[in-house]
């Protein structure tokens, strides 16, 4: 029995559907509420609850981004790993829409999120000064158009992956994932860039007498990393249930086991490049970064991160077998997918603190487990709704029918 | 040779028995089945990687991973000890400032080493277990060996394999329907 006999088959059965169910009303619901919470926080407390907020933003925004260049990577590249998680990298690029919406309490709330919005911080620095009025480069209509039009690009970016994909389930020629495969670089090319100059505004502007070239990239690594170790846990978990245990195999458990290795030492080896070359030059300007986020608690967190989103991750993920079982997989993927979430706290919440006087934003955490549980209950809620409404394995893709026939995997 | 061989043990007069395969899938459901009958010194050989063949031949478990691991970890020690000794004891420099023990700066140099020491381990030790470089083997004995470079699949059972008999071993391989079993002398 191969995959392309019976496209009923690849639907979710009764059973799955019933998860599915409990799991988008449950999402919901506590997307509801977080929300709920979050907007009060935001309202009595914006300049605690905001900075947790855009945690949350860049997290789930982060899924998406790398779930749509992960899906144009395995469009460009093909390969029968992306077998069991092509659907939901276009199910989570299709979220991209929910964040466009979400994003809108960022534009609303610069003030209480982004020091080069106060004009006595821009008067007394000349580095903010030359970025905020000289270049006009950091200013409130300024980032708001730029993030519109990166919303807008990655919105065309993931409804021509989510609706390409679909549109060849139904027909036995190749047309829309040849169209699909043509586009995939340059769409590459185009996110790495859209990506790139998000990541300064979002992330990079929260420290605007700094600088650092490397820092989109850091941001995109840990992107992609995350996006990956999440659908890895959306397929372990939906792979109990046919079609997905079909297409969850052991040999595609490896290669994703492998891709998370790879991205984990990427990951690692982009962030202590920044730190390394930061180091060594001793500047101010640029050291100043290191010391908000090694002073205090943020310190122990910043070791944290060394030892448990790269080495756990990077020697639980060495063993060959091990990388073939998913039950040891999903705690892993689990796991980078967390300590995504400490990664993303570290880069945002020190930013703008001064430095000599450690206070950590204890203010901040509860707003911060409201957003990720109010933006990512939403996002959850609508992923689901948006994986179940298509089969959960891609038909008469070619690309995975050519990686299948040439590993000579069985189909059954 | 066989003569020497066989004057005290009549097993290992032959190196073993090998048979012919027309496909892949084909040579991973004998060489599982062989596998499920206790086999285990046995040897498949094909024009291509093929997918599974290692896990039926259960041949996943071997010692290249804790020779890589070894070799990784031997590599990057070294490598970071070289510098150590290098920039503390045999040429102290004051450079930038910065105090003789610069661990981060010494980051870049123990990933690379530790990279080679992997790699160096990972391919002499695969080619060390393996046995190669080995000028004589018995299977090129049989004449249509030649073919398993080209579009051929075979599986060796030998004959130092404590479940290998003769006639026995030679009905198994008979039941799996291949296109030639042949006797691999020495």
């Amino acid at each position: 029995m191969s995959f392309d006999i019976d496209p009923a088959s690849l639907t979710a059965g009764a059973e799955l559907q019933g998860r599915f169910d409990a799991v988008q009303s449950r999402a919901l619901a506590a997307g509801v509420v977080g929300l709920g919470l979050s907007l009060a926080g935001g309202l009595l407390w914006p300049t605690a609850a905001l900075p947790a907020y855009l945690v949350a933003i860049l997290f789930w925004t982060g899924i998406s981004l790398g779930s749509i260049g992960l899906a144009f990577l395995h469009h460009l590249v093909g390969g029968s790993w992306g077998l069991p998680l092509r659907r939901p990298f276009e199910a989570g690029a299709s979220m991209i829409v929910v964040m466009a919406l979400l994003f809108a309490p960022i534009a609303l709330g610069l003030r209480f999120i982004y020091i080069w919005t106060d004009p006595e911080v821009v008067a007394h620095n000349e580095a903010i000064a030359h970025k905020v009025e000289v270049l006009k480069y950091l200013t409130p209509s300024g980032f708001t158009t730029r993030s519109i039009v990166y919303f807008a690009i990655w919105i065309v970016a993931a409804l021509l992956l989510d609706l390409g994909s679909r549109s060849q389930d139904g027909r036995e020629d190749d047309a829309p994932s040849r169209r699909l495969y043509a586009v995939s670089g340059p769409a590459i090319v185009v996110m790495f860039l859209t990506a790139t100059f998000a990541a300064f505004d979002w992330g990079m502007s929260l420290d605007p007498d700094w600088y650092s070239t490397i820092y989109g990239v850091i941001l995109i690594v840990g992107e992609i990393l995350s996006a990956l170790a999440f659908m890895t846990v959306v397929a372990v978990r939906t792979s109990t249930f046919e079609p997905m245990r079909r297409a969850v195999t052991p040999e595609r458990l490896n290669d994703v086991g492998n891709l998370l290795l790879a991205f984990t030492m990427l990951w690692a080896y982009m962030s202590f490049s920044q730190y390394l070359i930061i180091w060594l030059g001793n500047l101010g300007e640029e050291v100043s970064w290191y010391l908000r986020r090694t002073q205090g608690l943020w310190g122990a967190i910043g070791l944290c991160l060394i030892a448990f989103q790269f080495f756990a991750p990077f020697l639980a993920l060495l063993s060959r077998e091990a990388k073939r079982k998913g039950q040891w997989v999903l705690p892993i993927a689990s796991w980078i997918v967390l300590m995504r979430v400490v990664e993303l706290c570290w880069l945002v919440l020190p930013a703008g603190s001064e430095i000599g006087s450690p206070r950590f934003p204890w203010g901040s955490i509860p707003w911060v487990l409201t957003s990720m549980v109010g933006v990512g209950g939403v996002w959850i809620a609508a992923f689901v709704w948006r994986l179940r409404s298509a089969p959960l394995i891609p038909l008469h893709d070619p690309r995975i029918m050519a990686a299948l026939e040439h590993s000579g995997e069985a189909l059954v | 040779m066989s003569g020497v061989q066989g004057s005290d043990n009549h097993e290992h007069e032959v190196y073993g028995l090998i048979a012919e395969f027309d496909g892949p899938d084909r040579l991973v459901e004998v060489t599982q089945e062989a596998f499920d009958r206790g086999f285990r010194l046995m040897e498949a050989y094909t024009p291509f990687p093929v997918e599974g063949l290692d896990f039926a031949l259960g041949y996943y478990r071997n010692k290249v991973p804790a020779t890589v691991l070894a070799g990784g970890l031997l590599g990057g020690l070294s490598g970071f000890a070289l510098q150590c000794w290098s920039a503390m004891a045999y040429y102290p420099h004051d450079i930038a400032g910065k105090p003789l023990y610069s661990w981060p700066a010494f980051i870049p140099i123990t990933f690379e080493m530790t990279i080679l020491g992997g790699a160096f381990a990972a391919v002499f030790g695969m080619l060390y277990y393996n046995g190669l470089p080995s000028l004589y083997h018995p299977v090129f004995n049989v004449p249509e060996f030649v073919a398993a470079s080209d579009d051929r699949f075979f599986l060796c059972i030998q004959s130092r394999d404590p479940m290998f008999d003769p006639k026995e071993t030679l009905g198994f391989l008979e039941t799996c329907a291949p296109r030639v079993i042949s006797v691999v002398p020495y």
